[in-house]
């Protein structure tokens, strides 16, 4: 891996120059606290938000869209439509939102790689961007603290300067955009950064200890605190749409006026809702709400972890943010293990 | 790259009623490539995600076993949006059609074994596809028996044909009816298909099941035949959840990290074990058959 300087003030000009050769895509606070990704073309009088923690929407929505048209249909069959997202290089990707991503590319690429993911997919370039965590981030805990190999370049904010690591040759060809700007690491460039990498390890304030979760949530299956908990969401389903993550989905045939033909949509779902599970007859496997509550947290500390190796949540913090019941994963879990006499694990 | 969700097109053959709100439909690919619309033979107890135009896209079992006619044979239930167009277009329409999907009964594993096919209602559909395929090699297998629990005669499901089978000596038949009627043209025990279950005599420990039916009839069932003595590893069930996709991503078949459309929906009653919401719990909600 390659590592260079760029000077803070030189980013727009970088940025600028990334921008002739593929759509730039940037944070930007849209309203006061309010982050969204957004094409740096449209953000002509709005600063890139480099201090911004999480979007309101996580990269996902590039790649898997929360409702697109797979195929119109009519008399002649399905035709697929593609997707129309142009080469583009997504700028301010912290390192929990890339392993987010880590996670989608792997799901959609098992047994039935994805096509309309993987053709946006492969039109995107990554740079990420180091943070520092607020009372809500627990990747630490999560283990998506750092990534390794997930992006092309990373930028780490020294201040006056961004320490900047090349990952990949589409890094090394976005360095080349503005080869100038690029200055050669000095010693002191070096400890600073190792320096900003362990107060920030030091300024986690939220911690979930994980590595159990799965052999205590399997042993207490049977917990009262679900319905609890249950009685105060509101099933809007917030959490999974903000999740980098969730991935479930509808599919939604919608006819054209003529009734001749149409367009087969996909469209996010969430396990929270009432019919997500609705089967003939109006069975339900999961009628009450605690029970999907407990489904989609299982699925992120048992059930992922089970079928994939490791947790599907990532410790961004969204679903704790956009959640308006004020249900928190970090307190659920604490719940969980408390309720059923286990040993207290300590929020600090 | 191969896209999965893609139907291709298939034309309605024909359409056989078998009781007052279930028909027997004949499909046949556009392109006459083979049965299955990736060209493929199928495997008993896979389904296809079948559209129909505006109505949308549903999972079904392949009823009958892979044969060289390029035709496809589903039996389906009238029980809603979808389904009621299926029931009111003419032949020759076309559908979409994609798979097979899922994963099939390990009917290797069943080979020098003595067969139980227990079927509740409409669930009698993809066990045919089992029957179908034993039969054609029958001598590989020992005893088979079916037992078969259905509300009343007028909904029994290939009636004609199963008694056949059952004439030739190939096959142990038994039913199970809700509703007793005096003009039944078979012997059935009253009552419902676990207990009928009950009542047979079985080497258990020389025995697979195959079982498929309604939700309610799972858990009693298995732990019956546990009891028994039949082994949980060779109690096959299929845990058929509400399907979009078919191939693992859409998430609405999951019981706990097992997706019913990928991983199943042809379960061990072993590999059930942790799948809590499977069978373990009690069903909220008698669903009709
Ligand atoms: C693996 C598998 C095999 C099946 N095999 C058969 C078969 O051989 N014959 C048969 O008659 N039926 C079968 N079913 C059930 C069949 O898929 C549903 O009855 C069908 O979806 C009903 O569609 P509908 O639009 O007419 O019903 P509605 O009740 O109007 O359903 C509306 C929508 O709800 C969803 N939905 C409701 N019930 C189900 C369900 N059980 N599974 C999936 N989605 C559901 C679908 O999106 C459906 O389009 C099978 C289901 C599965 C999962
Ligand atoms: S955001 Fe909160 S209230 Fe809404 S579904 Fe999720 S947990 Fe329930
Ligand atoms: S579960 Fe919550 S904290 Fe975890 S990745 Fe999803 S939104 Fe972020
Ligand atoms: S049907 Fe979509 S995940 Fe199984």
């Amino acid at each position: 891996m390659e590592t260079f300087m760029l000077d803070r003030q030189d980013l727009p000009s970088f940025l600028a120059a990334c921008e002739k050769h593929r759509r730039v895509h940037v944070p930007v606070e849209e309203a006061p606290d309010h982050f969204i990704f957004k094409p740096l073309a449209e953000a002509t009088d709005q600063p890139v938000a480099l201090h911004y923690l999480r979007t309101a929407l996580p990269p996902k929505k590039y790649f898997f869209p929360a409702e697109e048209v797979l195929y119109r249909f009519d008399a002649d069959g399905y035709h697929p439509q593609q997707p129309d997202l142009p080469p583009m290089i997504l700028f301010g990707l912290h390192p929990c939102d890339l392993h987010g991503l880590d996670v989608l590319d792997h799901f959609f690429s098992r047994d039935y790689p994805d096509r309309t993911y993987h053709s946006r997919r492969q039109q995107a370039w990554l740079i990420g961007l180091g943070c520092m965590p607020d009372e809500h981030c627990f990747c630490q805990s999560q283990g998506t603290e750092h990534v390794d190999g997930l992006y092309d370049l990373f930028l780490w904010d020294l201040g006056p300067q961004f320490y900047v690591m090349v990952r990949t040759e589409a890094g090394h060809d976005m360095l080349h955009m503005a080869r100038a700007l690029f200055k050669p690491v000095s010693q002191a460039n070096q400890q600073a950064y190792l320096a900003l990498l362990k107060k920030r390890r030091q300024a986690f304030t939220l911690h979930m200890p994980v590595a159990d979760l799965p052999q205590v949530l399997e042993v207490k299956q049977d917990c009262a605190v679900w319905d609890k908990i249950g009685e105060t969401c509101f099933t809007c389903g917030a959490c999974s749409m903000v999740c980098p993550t969730c991935t479930c989905y509808d599919m939604l045939d919608r006819m054209d006026l003529s009734g001749q033909c149409g367009e087969r949509c996909r469209k996010w779902s969430s396990c929270l809702f009432r019919d997500f599970d609705r089967g003939a007859g109006d069975h339900h496997f999961r009628r009450d709400r605690g029970d999907r509550v407990k489904n989609r947290y299982y699925h992120k500390e048992h059930g992922y972890v089970n079928g994939f190796g490791k947790p599907s949540c990532t410790g961004c913090g969204r679903c704790i943010t956009a959640c308006p019941a004020g249900i928190d994963v970090i307190s659920v879990f604490t719940k969980v293990r408390r309720a059923c006499g286990g040993e207290e694990e300590v929020v600090s | 790259m191969n896209d999965p969700l893609q139907p291709l097109t298939a034309m309605l053959v024909s359409r056989e009623l078998l009781t007052e709100d279930t028909a027997l439909f004949q499909l046949a690919l556009a392109d006459s490539r083979g049965v299955g619309p990736n060209g493929m033979n199928h495997k008993p107890g896979q389904f296809v995600m079948l559209s129909v135009l505006g109505a949308g896209e549903a999972p079904f079992s392949i009823c009958h076993a892979a044969s060289d006619v390029p035709i496809l044979q589903l039996c389906i239930r009238r029980v809603g949006r979808l389904t009621e167009r299926l029931f009111e277009l003419p032949t020759g329409s076309k559908l979409g059609l994609r798979g097979p999907y899922g994963n099939g009964f390990p009917l290797e594993r069943m080979v020098g074994q003595e067969l139980l096919l227990v079927a509740g209602g409409l669930g009698m559909a993809p066990l045919r596809s089992v029957l179908q395929a034993v039969m054609a090699q029958r001598d590989r297998y020992r005893r088979v028996v079916l037992a078969y629990g259905f509300r009343h005669k007028d909904e029994m499901l290939f009636g004609p044909e199963l008694i056949a089978l059952g004439e030739t000596g190939h096959l142990e038949l038994h039913f199970a009816v809700d509703h007793p009627m005096a003009d039944q043209p078979f012997t059935a025990m009253h009552g419902h298909v676990g207990q009928l279950v009950e009542s047979l005599t079985l080497d258990a420990a020389e025995t697979t099941v195959a079982l498929c039916g309604p939700p309610v009839m799972y858990k009693g069932t298995a732990q019956m035949l546990r009891e028994k003595g039949v082994w949980p590893q060779k109690t096959f069930m299929t845990f058929e959840r509400r399907m979009s996709c078919g191939i693992g991503q859409c998430g609405h078949c999951t019981i706990g990290y097992r997706y019913s459309c990928k991983d199943g929906p042809v379960f061990s009653a072993w590999e059930a074990r942790g799948l809590r919401e499977a069978w373990e719990q009690e069903a909220y909600n008698d669903a009709s058959q």
